[in-house]
């Protein structure tokens, strides 16, 4: 379905001005805030950029992705080891993560482009499996233990009035914030529209002069690129780049965040990735009285049956779904 | 069994198929429905089978309303659609598509089911010869017979048949509504055909149904639509 | 480790991830949704049959009671989240990736159910069939009784499946039903029950495979994942639309991870797996049976 929304957002510099808003009022915000809620933070953020991957690949460009998490895993492994024998400062760090996922973001996107539905879905599956494996097996990658990853301390004097856990929150924050900006302007320019349209009918997007084949290699690069930054922030929360760290299990739980999001939109992503963090913390509150069991299952239980249901009920993502109720009821007169 | 049609409106979405139509189709009588590409033709045979639901309207097989039915029910019925496009299953046997026809009710009538297999044989035998052949193997016409053939398996009442004709040669065409004909005329079977190869059609019919653009512009003995010459001029070339 | 006792050794796991294939297929076939659920579904079918086991002590009983919640599960999946599902799916694009996603969440809910139920850690699973390997001529194979136990069940239920298919009525009707289900609903087959049917029996198959199988991986709420992997791998290569071709797939894997598990060391299991699907996806990916132009969903 194309979307001709675009035409109400704001500008490019109108964004650009909101984002930086926000990025300031975050800044303010996190010198009052306690520091188990600033780290929550950065979870959060990190999380985000990385269902803003698979809201650019699956929501707009329509390639189902099981194995973000690989993406990730690459972006991570790249700035660890860039870190460990270069010891290059940290932007350079992120961006080099970026770069080397969304190199292998396109590789993976020429050979699995021609694929669809469960070929590329369980493609990309073998991948999530693959990559870890791949890096438990390499020794330079540090095995089983991995490789440590710490972005350290504020800069100079601030090195002891900025604790390192705002620090991390800013870093953070600034990706999610900067990646946040780019993909808005990359979903509403022409590139966003050439995805909806390739994923809307592919026979027809090529006969309007769209590559389809190249526009599905875009996509997952871009995407990649973004999950690699996904992965360092992840990274930078654990402090640790390893093969544990990657599991299927974050594939899936970031595909989650993103369908609860609504995938059909970026601006479903944050809500994706609160949900993702905030539901096994809520559960723990609840569940303290109950049994163990409980508490470990309940909230994989819960998170997976809002999965189901919101696919079930509100298959393109609930901000869709919003959409047809409003159509159907000024239908109705 | 009578099929009776009464203000049957049908929609694609935003596009209306089949305005307001109302039309009988006596038992024992070959009505075909004729009009040109796009008109409609094949949507009301979908909707009659149950593969889409109407807008309004009703669909009354005798007593039995159709509108809500699920299209295996309706089959067992007693309504049996062919529909457009040599519609043989390629991975089966000719025999096993055959047997496709008559297989929800093996149980009950197993020795019916083969006898009218057998029937189908001597109707077309070039598919008694490709028994054992899969379907992929055979040519356009030999499909369409098997099509039918399948259809016929089933011993319907009414047979609801779509463009039978459609990508044929001239003489395979000839012989396939040779054939219908003689069935009808042999079994009473009621035989509803849509066709674009309008005067074969009208040949061996007794009702005409003239479809455009989703209107049924007139419902009567191909006699009288020969005769109206603007009819003829607009719908038969002539 | 000589080739010829690798390849012994790839056969019997190579006969469990064919079961999956099958089970797999004929899900795909029959609804056009790859099940990624199968490998909870399994799972719980598999510690059904260990309560039972633990219960009545009685190896068989639990084996039939795995098959049977197998096949009950599978139709309650089919007939409650599956429909609904492909029904209210709108869009070309989201009938593809919402199956997928529901299954993917499904299986979420089956493992946080098992672990309420039974616990997390890992169980055994019992098994009236010795575990060593087999000695012939003097030598020891890394073949054991057991192992000839789970190749025969294959093979059987292989053979069972086989003949439902090629030579029932109803055989006729799930193949008809999967190749062109319009035709077969316009032939008066009532497809949606034939579905179930489909889901049922691919449900039973995995509870099989997942009994099978458990004596020798023990049993916890994720343990089968890897097994699915495989499982699928092994269906893309032996062709998704091909339920011989999955059987085949699956006995070359085993056989294929066997060989270098012996010569490379098991840490390279995985990477040969996803290295194998992703050649055959490049280079062949309607697999060695299926048709052309199967690819695409």
């Amino acid at each position: 379905m194309l979307d001709v929304r675009s035409s109400h957002s704001p500008s490019a510099s109108k964004r650009l001005f909101l984002a930086s808003v926000i990025g300031l009022a975050l800044f303010i915000a996190s010198n009052f805030i306690d520091e188990y809620r600033i780290f929550q933070g950065a979870q959060i953020a990190a999380y985000l950029v990385g269902i803003i991957s698979i809201v650019l690949l699956t929501g707009y460009s329509g390639q189902i992705t099981l194995g973000q998490g690989a993406f990730m895993a690459v972006g991570s492994y790249a700035a660890a080891i860039v870190v460990q024998e270069f010891g290059l400062p940290i932007w350079i760090t992120f961006f080099i993560a970026v770069l080397a996922a969304a190199l292998f973001g396109a590789i993976i996107g020429i050979s699995a482009g021609r694929l669809s539905g469960p070929y590329l879905a369980g493609a990309t599956l073998a991948f999530a499996v693959g990559i870890p494996a791949l890096a438990n097996a390499i020794p330079i990658l540090g095995g089983e233990q991995g490789l440590s990853f710490d972005i350290g301390y504020a800069p100079g004097k601030y090195a002891d009035t900025v604790s390192p856990y705002k620090w991390l929150f800013w870093i953070c924050a600034l990706c999610a914030v900067i990646a946040v900006v780019i993909a808005v302007n990359l979903t509403s320019s022409g590139l966003g529209r050439q995805w909806r349209a390739v994923r809307a009918h592919e026979t027809a997007a090529s006969l309007c002069g769209i590559n389809p084949a190249r526009s599905k290699v875009l996509a997952f690069t871009v995407s990649s690129g973004f999950a690699g930054l996904a992965g360092v922030s992840f990274s930078a929360t654990v402090g640790l780049v390893s093969p544990s760290g990657f599991t299927l299990a974050l594939s899936f739980l970031l595909l989650t965040g993103a369908i609860l999001g609504g995938i059909s939109h970026i601006s479903g992503a944050l809500g994706g990735a609160v949900i993702v963090v905030i539901i096994p913390i809520i559960f723990e509150s609840w569940t303290e009285e109950a049994s163990l069991g409980v508490a470990t299952y309940l909230p994989g239980i819960i998170v997976s049956a809002l999965l189901l249901l919101s696919i079930a009920l509100a298959p393109e993502g609930p901000s869709e779904a919003l959409h047809k109720l409003r159509h159907r009821k000024s239908k109705a007169h | 069994m009578t099929l009776r049609v009464r203000g049957l409106t049908i929609d694609h979405g935003a596009i209306r198929a089949i305005s307001n139509a109302t039309f009988n189709v006596p038992r024992g009588s070959i009505t075909a429905i004729i009009g040109a590409n796009g008109a409609g033709k094949s949507t009301l045979l979908r909707t009659i089978s149950g593969l889409k639901r109407a807008t309004t309207g009703s669909i009354l097989w005798d007593e039995t309303s159709l509108e809500k039915l699920q299209t295996e029910e309706i089959v067992r019925s007693g309504i049996v659609h062919v529909p457009e496009g040599r519609s043989v299953v390629t991975e089966l046997t000719v025999h096993e598509n055959l047997l496709l026809g008559g297989v929800w009710r093996l149980r009950k009538s197993k020795s019916d089911v083969y006898a009218a297999i057998n029937e189908v044989y001597e109707l077309f035998p070039r598919l008694s010869e490709r028994k054992r052949q899969r379907a992929d193997s055979l040519s356009g016409g030999e499909r369409q017979m098997l099509a039918i053939g399948r259809g016929l398996v089933a011993r319907p009442e009414l047979l609801l048949l779509d463009e039978p004709s459609l990508g044929l040669a001239p003489l395979v065409v000839e012989q396939i509504f040779h054939t219908l004909s003689g069935l009808q005329a042999k079994t009473g079977m009621t035989i509803l055909l849509v066709e674009q190869n309008a005067m074969s059609a009208l040949r061996i019919a007794s009702q005409g149904i003239v479809l455009d653009q989703g209107r049924v512009v007139i419902a009567d003995n191909p006699q009288a639509i020969m005769n109206d010459a603007a009819l003829r001029h607009a719908y038969l070339g002539f | 480790m000589n080739l010829v006792n690798t390849l012994i050794a790839g056969v019997s796991i190579g006969a469990i991830y064919s079961l999956i294939a099958f089970a797999l297929i004929l899900v795909w076939r029959s609804t056009r949704v790859v099940n990624f659920a199968q490998a909870g579904q399994a799972a719980f079918s598999t510690y059904i049959g260990l309560s039972i086991e633990k219960a009545l002590d009685n190896f068989w009983l639990a084996l039939i009671g795995a098959v049977i919640a197998g096949l009950v599960v599978g139709a309650f999946v089919e007939v409650v989240i599956v429909r609904f599902i492909v029904k209210r799916a709108t869009s070309a694009a989201t009938v593809t990736v919402a199956p997928v996603i529901a299954m993917l969440g499904l299986l979420g809910i089956f493992q946080g159910v098992m672990g309420l139920i039974w616990g997390g850690e890992y169980q055994a699973y019992p098994t009236v069939f010795a575990r060593d390997g087999l000695i012939i001529n003097g030598n020891q194979i890394p073949f054991s009784q057991n192992d000839l136990f789970v190749l025969l069940t294959v093979v059987v239920a292989m053979s069972i499946a086989a003949l439902i298919f090629q030579k029932t009525s109803l055989g006729l009707a799930m193949r008809a039903a999967a190749f062109a289900p319009e035709v077969t609903r316009l032939s008066g087959v009532r497809v949606s029950r034939i579905r179930t049917l489909g889901w049922a029996f691919a449900g039973g198959v995995g509870g099989l495979a997942g009994v099978l199988v458990a004596p020798t991986t023990f049993i916890a709420p994720n343990s089968f994942d890897l097994l699915l992997v495989f499982g699928f791998t092994a269906a893309v290569i032996g062709g998704l639309d091909s339920l011989i071709g999955g059987v085949l797939g699956g006995l070359a894997l085993g056989i294929g991870l066997s060989v270098v598990t012996g010569y490379l060391g098991g840490s390279y299991t995985f990477m040969t797996a996803f290295v194998l699907l992703i050649v055959v996806l490049l280079i062949r990916p309607q697999g060695i049976l299926g048709a052309r132009g199967a690819r695409r969903a």
